[in-house]
This record gives structure tokens, sequence and C-alpha cells, in this order.
């Protein structure tokens, strides 16, 4: 009993040298630039996109510098060899005040957190972040996603307020489609007829059938978006529908529609109407197809790597199932965009740092750089860029990554209407017109799960995505007969398809 | 032959004759001894991760034991992809074994019976050249020369009026372009020792024979080859303590959806899933259990060349 007492008198003792020595005094009244009253110095890391400047030099970081206060130690890692440096910042015996854009995985997120490396930041919110919790707010789904099972928010995501930028928009080559005196398709019949024309029609003219009728960047891409027209979803991020009355979940990797999207991929594949190197090919060599136009159909997110004067948007194709869907990302796109470590001497002053990046001005500046110099205000006070970057000849990506860390994506950001024209272009918002009417459906975010699923997740999903992309390919490219359907379903189970579901069917019983 | 002991010395007096005396050679040892104990045995110590659930605050050492203990293996067990990968590392590994261990013997034999030094050096440097590309560098040699279209060898398989083979993108073939491409790069630099061995032969041997009417053939055979077994057979067992090892960087780079069946081997698993993921404790978990084999591996190698060539290790 008296050790108790003792104990609480020296706590006590100690109460006002912590009172004394708070990392809050350093802040400035809420709400005003700059942020802190006496100059401090925080760390950074985070992962330096292979288009941009060094982050030091960058207009956006020298500008953000001047207007808080907060001196910034740049400590970032190139994105070539990322993912090992970031294993070996873990292992460092003191970390970076704050992470900007360091890329972490939810794995990451949650084990990282659990461990006290990150810090929660759900109260830091409530008090110091008006613009986060404000947007929180309007945008339910944020904190379903970003919160850990355990209650606690240890990472922050971009909010990407814009529908344009969460879609892949299919993309029709309509001098093709002139040239050969068709309409844009709308059912998979007239697509077919569509494919087989451009195969015939020489639009470089040099003699040879060697046009792609319709391509995307991997199998990943291709299913993204045909999915979708066979009447199938991607609940929680994965390969998953919802039943009718929002209860169920239920795989459709085992499912007659997968099957009859296999099939017909399989029928474009032997009439050599799909591209073959969707299978092999890296990003770089489908973004010179892009760019090179030499596709007839495709998928890309927006218009920004290719001349879209040719192309159209369309809709997805009706004809193979009722309902449609257009899978999109969610609101909290980028996931672990900004955290701050336990040895961080000034949370506070760093989330005042990132909250204001989430307000109207602090995004102009995060996605425009300096007033003036790269952007003006138009009528409304909107931001536009100066002349010269829009339609830069190195592409607008490379150049506003000089002065800005957004492009590549993976930034703490804010994304919305208002300053959202460099990956939305007027075509790329015509595009995602046509794709609005198939996203009115009940669509869960990818969840954090607690650090045991996880570690059993990881198993599953890495099995079962390997086996399905493997028998997937072989299915299309007629490797593997449809005679081996019940075959490729049975090993499915095997590998634990059920529980795979079951974990995520739980997940959704306890939204509810 | 009587083998005469040494007279006993006393203590000061033989470390002084024994240990001193040599110490020139024994200050060349320090540098290879330092270099096994900082980068073998000191990172033994983190073997423990294997049974540990591992977490950077509390370090190697602090963080808590694995319930049960052996659950990071388990959990290798657990995968689907499992036994198939440990039988693709195998497979691939004995493949590599039986075309390119013999490979640089051949060679070596052949540069060794060419009399001009010069068009000697001159293809020995060519045939160990590949060893210094990056192994990035070849494998995007390899999908450039077999690419189904444009690609060096299916433009010949054309040429003769034969299918195009999907070379990359088939389960069938990926083995095969993996064993082969390795011979390709590694064979001239695996030469080296058997170059160098075959140098040491004392050329009386060589002269006897021929005074007795050996053939060139009879001389390789009955002279070279002896010569250089026991530096043969010591590469054969070091080569088969490594039969369950092969860098992920290879495989990894060469995967795609369609060959995984046989290139997903147990270390690109194990980087899927261990390293990317930032789990330590199961990455090494699998490598401990790959050592233990080649542990066994390399001990059952040793007694068999003991018991049946009278050379080994140990």
């Amino acid at each position: 009993m008296t050790k108790k007492i003792l104990c609480l008198v020296l706590v006590l003792c100690l109460v006002p040298v912590f009172a004394l020595a708070d990392s809050k005094d350093v802040l400035n009244t809420e709400g005003e630039l700059p942020i802190v009253k006496e100059p401090i110095t925080l760390s950074i890391f985070g992962k330096q996109g292979a288009i941009h400047a060094e982050w030091s030099t960058m207009d956006f970081f020298k500008k953000y510098q001047e207007l808080t206060g907060i001196t910034l130690e740049f400590n970032q890692a190139p994105s070539q060899g990322y993912d090992e440096s970031k294993a070996l910042m873990w292992t460092n015996d003191t970390y970076d005040d704050m992470l900007v854009a360091p890329a972490l995985s939810g794995t990451e997120i949650i084990k990282y957190g659990d461990e006290g490396v990150l810090l929660p930041l759900e109260d830091l919110l409530k008090e110091y972040a008006p613009n986060y919790t404000a947007l929180m707010e309007k945008y339910p789904d944020i904190k379903g996603r970003i919160t850990a099972p355990d209650g606690h928010i240890y990472a922050l995501a971009a909010i990407i307020a814009v529908n344009a930028a969460r879609t892949e928009k299919i993309w029709c080559n309509k001098a093709w489609l002139d040239a050969c005196g068709l309409a844009v398709p709308t059912t998979f019949e007239e697509l077919e007829t569509v494919l087989r024309a451009f195969k015939e029609y020489d639009a470089n003219g040099n003699g040879e059938a060697d046009e792609i009728p319709i391509a995307a960047a991997d199998l990943n891409f291709w299913f993204d978006t045909m999915a979708g027209m066979f009447g199938l979803q991607y609940q929680f991020g994965q390969e998953m529908n919802l039943s009718e009355d929002g209860k169920t979940l239920t795989s459709w990797l085992t499912s007659d529609q997968f099957k009859a999207l296999l099939q017909w991929s399989n029928k474009m594949y032997e009439e050599g109407l799909m591209d073959p190197d969707l299978f092999t090919q890296e990003y770089s060599k489908f973004n010179a197809k892009m760019s090179g136009q030499m596709m007839g159909i495709f998928f890309n997110q927006a218009d920004d790597a290719f001349d879209s004067t040719n192309y159209v948007g369309i809709a997805p194709m009706a004809g193979m199932s009722d309902k449609l869907y257009v899978q999109s990302g969610p609101v909290a796109r980028d996931m672990g965009t900004f955290a701050i470590t336990c040895d961080c001497d000034y949370p506070e002053a760093a989330v005042r740092w990132i909250d204001y990046l989430f307000s109207e001005e602090g995004s102009y500046l995060m996605r425009y750089g300096i007033e003036g110099k790269t952007w003006t205000r138009d009528e409304n006070g909107y931001p536009v860029y100066v002349d010269g970057i829009l339609n830069n000849p190195n592409g607008s990506g490379p150049t506003i990554a000089q002065f800005c860390i957004w492009p590549g994506g993976g930034s703490p950001q804010y994304l919305n209407d208002r300053n959202c024209i460099a990956v939305c272009s007027p075509t790329t918002q015509a595009a995602q017109a046509a794709l609005d009417p198939y996203m009115d459906y009940v669509l869960y975010a990818e969840p954090l799960f607690d650090a045991d699923v996880n570690e059993r997740l990881q198993i599953l999903d890495t099995d079962i995505s390997t086996y399905m992309k493997s028998c997937a390919a072989k299915f299309i490219r007629g490797e593997m007969s449809f005679d081996e359907w019940d075959t490729y379903c049975q090993t499915l189970e095997g590998m634990g398809l059920q529980e795979w579901v079951g974990i995520y069917q739980e997940r959704l019983d306890s939204y509810q | 032959m009587t083998v005469h002991p040494a007279p006993r010395l006393s203590g000061t007096r033989w470390f002084k004759k024994r240990v001193l005396s040599h110490w020139q050679l024994l200050a060349l040892l320090l540098v290879p001894l330092a270099w096994y104990i900082i980068f073998c045995y000191i990172p033994m110590f983190g073997v423990q991760l294997a049974f540990k659930n591992y977490k950077v605050r509390l370090g190697i050492w602090d963080s808590p034991w694995a319930e049960p203990l052996l659950r990071h293996f388990a959990r290798y067990f657990s995968s689907y992809y499992a036994w198939s990968t440990i039988w693709n590392t195998l497979a691939i590994n004995l493949g590599c074994l039986a075309i390119g261990f013999p490979a640089p013997i051949l060679l070596a034999l052949m540069l060794n019976e060419i009399n001009s030094l010069r068009f000697r050096k001159v293809l020995q440097n060519i045939t160990y050249i590949p060893y210094f590309l990056s192994i990035v560098v070849v494998v995007s040699m390899l999908k450039l020369f077999t690419d189904q279209r444009y690609g060096l060898i299916n433009i010949m398989i054309r040429a003769i009026g034969m299918q195009t083979l999907p070379l990359m993108e088939s389960e069938k073939y990926f083995r095969p372009l993996y064993v082969l491409s390795n011979v390709w790069q590694n064979m001239g630099w695996n030469a080296i020792i058997y170059i160098a061995a075959l140098a040491g032969v004392d050329t009386a041997l060589y002269e006897a024979a021929t005074v007795d009417g050996a053939s060139r053939w009879q001389k390789i055979i009955h002279v070279s080859l002896p010569c250089i077994l026991p530096t043969i057979v010591t590469m054969f067992i070091l080569r088969i303590g490594q039969l369950m090892t092969i860098g992920f960087e290879k495989a990894l780079l060469m995967q795609n959806d369609l060959n995984i069946g046989t290139s997903e081997i147990i270390s690109t698993l194990v980087y899927k899933n261990g390293i990317q993921k930032g789990d330590y404790s199961y990455a090494t978990a699998v490598g401990l259990m790959n050592s233990v084999v080649n542990l066994i591996l390399i001990v059952t190698a040793n007694t068999v060349c003991r018991k049946t060539l009278d050379q080994s290790l140990w």
C-alpha cells in the first residue's frame, strides 16, 4: 500500500514536468498559419516517385515549409527498390517523425500500429484535424476503411471525391469506327462485329492486319472491367458478389458467369481479337501501345497517357447479364498515405500539418504548386494551371511532378471536382458519364484485418489468386479445356475458398 | 612406412615453434575467419526468429515465442503450393546438376587440349563474360529471344516451317529455359577451378603417357580426369549441399501467370509471403527448413563419396 502511495506521489510530481514540456505548446491558434509559434523541424520518410523531382527542391514543399513554420528534413527513398528501403526502415532504431506517401500496405498498418511504431491518430484527428474529420463525416465509408480492428486509426488515406478518378474507362477508337462505318457497340454481339472489323481494317496502312482490336494492361485489368459486364462485382476489392438482400457474400470464381466470361475471352483470343501480350507484358509496353494509338478498344483510368482526340469513352456491353456493374475504387482510394511514428515529438503539429492539405486551399497548394507561378484562379476562384503544363510535350504528369508530389499516386491528397483537371480532362469526365449509370450499387471497400486473420489471409490470398490467374490464362489461351472446369472448381474449394469468403462474410456481418 | 612422432615440446617452445613461426599463414587465415564469424556465425543468432513472432520494437531477443512453437513452419505447409514449390525447386536444381555440373568440366578439358595459348585465352574470356551480366539483363535477353512473334528462336523455328513455341508462356519450357540459360551464364566461370586444377597436373605424366603410345583421348581419360577427380568430387558435394536452394531473383523475373505452375519455387513463395509482406519469422522458418535439408543432403553425399570414391570433404 505504501508503495502505491509513493508511486502516486512520484507520478504527481512528474505531471508538472510533463506539462512544461507539452508538445501542444508550440501550436499556434487553430486554423491559422503558420502552424507553430516557434519554428520546429520534422523529418519525413516516403516514396519519391519515379517521375518526381528531388522532394526538397519541389515548390510545394518549399512553400509549405514557409507557410507552416515547420522545417522538413527529407529522408525519402527513391521508387527504385522502394519496398526494400521501406522494409529496412522498419528495422531502424529510430523512425522519422512523419511518413508521407510511404505506400503502407494494410498488413503494415496493422502490424506496426499494433507494435506501437505508428501512433493512433483518432483522438488527435478529432482535436487537431477539422478538415479531415469533416471529410470523414461527409463520406462515411472512409472511417470503416481506415479504422483497424482494434478501433485505432494508424494511417490516413487519400480522399478521392471524384468518381472519374476511381474507375477504369472503356476507350474506343472513334476514327477506326468511322472508317469501318460502324456505330459505338452497346451489346456483345455488336462488340464482336466491331472487333472483327478492326482486325480487318488496316489503320496504319502497312497491308497487314496487325492492329489490336481489344486489349488491357494485364489479366487483372481485363477482369476488372469485363467482370462487371457479366454481372460480377468486386466486394471488399475481391472476386465476390453481394446477395440481393445485402447479407451474403459469394465468391464468383467458381460461378457460371465467370465461366462464361472465360469462354468469351477464349473465343476472342482464338479469333486473334484480344491482345496476346496481355498475359506477359510490362505496363510500359501497354503504355507504348496507348500512346501509339495501336488499340481499338482498351481500358484505362484517364487519357493523360495518350492523345484522346480519336477516342470516346463507352458504356459497358449488354447481353451477357441482366445486371451490369462498373467496378470502382473507394473514396479512400489510396490507403496508408500518411502516418506519424512513435518518435515524433510534435504529433499535434504533425496532424495539423497534414490536415491543412485536406482543406480547399491546402489541396490547391498540394495539387497545383505556388499560386501565380504554376497556377492562377479562374473567374469562379477555382485553380487552373498556367499554359505549358497540361499541354507540355513531356506529358502533364512528369511536368507537374517537378513541383508537386501527387503524380504517380499514393500521396495524401484531397481530390475534388474543383482541383481534378489534371487527371480528369473533359474527355475523361465524359467517359465517366457513360459509366455512371452502372455504379449505383452497394460496394464495400477492402477493410483492415487484425494480425491473426491477416496471417491466414496472406496464405489464402496468394494461393487462390495465383491458381485462379494461372488457370484463367490457360482457359483463355485454350491450353486448358472447359471440360476441366470442375477440376478447377474443386481445386479452389480444396485451397480454402469458403474459408476465404468466410473471413469477409464475418466482416460484413459485423457491419450489420 | 614408419611415422616418426613429433618430439614433445614444452608449452612456450611449442607455441613458438608451431604457432609464432607460421604467423604469416595464420594472419592470412584471419580474413576468411573474420568473414565467417561476421557473415555466417553472428547471423545464426537470428535463427531463433523462426520460432518467434518477430516484433520490430522488441527486437529479436525480446520478441515473444510463437504459439505453438512450429507455427511458421505449419503456415508454410498450409499453403496449397508448399509441396509443389519444393518439387519445383528440386527439379530445377537436379536439371542444373545434370547439365550444369558436367558442362564446365568438359569445357575445361576442351580448353586444356587447345595448343594455341592466345586462342585458349580468348575462348576462356568469351565463355566467362556472361557470368558478369546481371540477372535482370539475362532475363530480358531471354524474353527478347523467346518472344513468340519477334524472338530470334521462334523466327528460326518458323523459318524451318515448324509451329512457333510459347517458350516463356508455358509450364513445359520454363525448366529447360532456366537450366540452359544458367549453364550458358555460369559454365565459363565454373570452369576456372578445373582449368586451374588441370594446370597443376604434372606434365611428366603426359610425357610418360605419350611415350607409352597413349592417344590424345586416352590421355584425357587416364591422366587429366583422374588428376582433377578430387576437385570434381569436392565441387559435387558442395553442389549437392545447395540442392534445396535457388535464389528467387531469376525465377521471379521469368515468372508469369502462365508458367507459375513450374516457376513458383520455395524462394519466390517466401519472397512474396515473407519479405514483401514483412513477415520475417515466416521467411526465417522456411530458410531454416531449407538449410536443414541441405545439411542432411551434404552429409549424405559426403558419406557416399567417401565410401565409393574414397574422396570426401571431411
